[in-house]
């Protein structure tokens, strides 16, 4: 029986910023002066089944590598599969894969309601008119939302979470992607969207959750990544960073604690 | 692409979207209308200075303005809608999310020019109406033949427009390119002025331009009741400029949102 491909495999990623070079300088708007290294030899795999979370203080990477799964930007070496699809050589198929839901709540059009909204990014996905129709309506009640469809600018930030994480479900994708999905929400919201994150990957997807908050990555995750200045500090189950079991989990515990910990 | 799903559902997706938009604008329209009917009244009322000058050829002076007006107006919205659609979604944070799914750039970028085209279509008949208003007259067959000319004269500027889409993801301004292009069509292809006016050097610089055809076109049918054999070299110059032109325009947009990925400034503003 062939054995499946990782949910997400990461192989010795590294990103490093540069400034434009002479001939675009006058083109490019671009706020790197000099080399910056954002991310330098990260490894680590996800199965099926596991939500991993992404924890480091701000400028570790975390978004730097996340841009890189979602294929927003190009790694300067290494490489990152999605269910055995290379992000880099092959965008598009790899996008069919994804779900995403980016920091803030920018990614969703404020004049349209939350149903429209679905159905727009349904289209994109890959989904025909009746079903993405049918998608969003299914979404809509499964993130409580479906006796709220209204302009989302009239949206709380809570609904605006949980309509960010049904649009990122559309194409029933193989791998969440989510960037900061509770920054901006009370506990009982930030639970609701956990909640329905755990419900996901127990039903044989996947998740990469990066978040500045220790506890809720403790609670909905099964291993979690240590990113700082660019490398993966510790991989691990949550309960080895949290009891402080090696001298290594506990320094980083003593430094995202400073930074991270809210 | 399977189940339904065609390289027309994102192009109808996003016009539904545009659609669902600017109806929560309703008195945007209303707004234009009015701007349209001052922008005739003003011209009629030029025409009253200038008459019908011999550089004209017959024509009234009018007339030749208002066809200047629809090919200037047609021109700027498809130039502005591609570019406009970029500069939005970037400054709304929802361009990575359209890039982070599987459907292509081209067919979203298409899909924003359908409803702004239907609009200018509306008012492009709404313009005549005036000037039918204003005492001009019209051949049935000659307005008809418009539209595909006008169509045409539109699709050569939003392959205009996609370039200046790509400037816009590289430099994160495209004022300037639309600027130069809009400002050198209106003073050298014959929008409110003969070409002929021009010294012999700059006549020439007029047959680069795609609304320069367009406006000979659109001028030839609706005024001098040419036939489409009259206009046929006006429709092949449009027809190639646009078909030569899309892909190398799409070409570099792509390599602008390539450098954008590598230099991380995809979102950027």
């Amino acid at each position: 029986m062939p054995t499946l491909p990782p949910a997400l495999e990461v192989r010795q990623l590294t990103k490093h910023y540069l400034p434009p070079s002479r001939w675009l300088r006058p083109l490019v708007r671009s706020a790197v002066q000099e080399r910056v290294v954002a991310l330098a030899d990260v490894s680590f795999r996800v199965e099926p089944g596991e939500v991993i979370g992404l924890l480091g203080p701000n400028g570790a990477g975390k978004t730097t590598l996340i841009k890189i799964l979602t294929t927003l930007l190009e790694p300067t070496s290494g490489s990152a599969t999605v269910g055995g699809v290379d992000v880099t050589n092959s965008p598009g198929e790899a996008r069919r894969r994804l779900g995403v839901v980016l920091a803030d709540d920018r990614g969703l059009y404020w004049r349209l309601t939350g149903l429209q909204n679905l159905e727009f990014f349904g289209a994109l996905s890959g989904l025909g008119r009746r079903a993405a129709r049918q998608r969003a309506a299914e979404l809509m009640g499964r993130v409580g939302l479906a006796d709220r469809d209204k302009l989302v600018f009239g949206y709380s930030t809570g609904m605006r979470a949980k309509l960010n994480l049904a649009i990122a479900q559309l194409a029933g994708p193989d791998f969440l992607v989510l960037d900061e999905p509770t920054r901006s929400l009370d506990p009982i919201s930030s639970q609701e969207v956990l909640r329905m994150l755990r419900a996901f990957a127990d039903a044989g997807s996947a998740a990469l959750l990066s978040s500045h908050r220790i506890t809720e990555l403790i609670e909905v995750c099964d291993r979690i990544v240590v990113l700082t200045n660019g490398r993966a500090r510790f991989v691990g189950p949550p309960e080895q960073l949290a009891a402080g079991a090696s001298q290594q989990a506990r320094a980083l515990m003593s430094l995202l604690s400073d930074d991270a910990v809210r | 692409m399977t189940n339904g799903v065609t390289w027309l559902t994102p192009i109808v997706a996003v016009a539904r979207r545009d659609w669902a938009v600017r109806r929560s604008y309703q008195f945007d329209f209303a707004l234009r209308l009015f701007g349209i009917l001052a922008a005739v009244a003003t011209f009629f009322f030029i025409s009253k200075l200038v008459g019908s000058a011999p550089s004209l050829e017959g024509i009234e002076y009018f007339e030749f303005a208002l066809v200047g007006l629809l090919v200037l107006n047609g021109a700027t919205m498809a130039m502005n809608t591609l570019k406009g659609a970029i500069a939005q979604e970037r400054s709304d944070g929802t361009l990575e999310m359209i890039l982070s799914k599987p459907a292509p750039l081209w067919a979203v970028l298409s899909g924003t020019l359908v409803i702004p085209a239907m609009f200018f279509l509306l008012e492009a008949v709404v313009m005549l109406g005036f000037a039918v208003m204003f005492g001009s007259r019209f051949p049935i067959g000659g307005v008809l033949l418009g539209v595909p000319l006008l169509l045409l004269t539109l699709a050569s500027f939003a392959v205009l427009g996609l370039l200046a889409a790509a400037f816009i993801v590289l430099t994160k301004r495209g004022e300037p390119i639309t600027f130069v292009i809009l400002q050198s069509t209106n003073f050298l292809a014959g929008a409110v002025f003969p070409v002929a006016l021009l010294p012999i050097g700059l006549r020439f610089l007029a047959h680069l331009i795609p609304a320069f055809y367009g406006l000979n076109g659109l001028r030839a049918v609706l005024l001098e009741d040419a036939g489409a054999f009259d206009v046929l070299g006006d429709i092949v110059f449009l027809t190639v400029f646009t078909i030569v032109l899309a892909p190398i325009a799409l070409w570099v947009l792509a390599r602008a949102l390539r450098v954008a990925r590598v230099t991380g400034t995809l979102g950027s503003y």
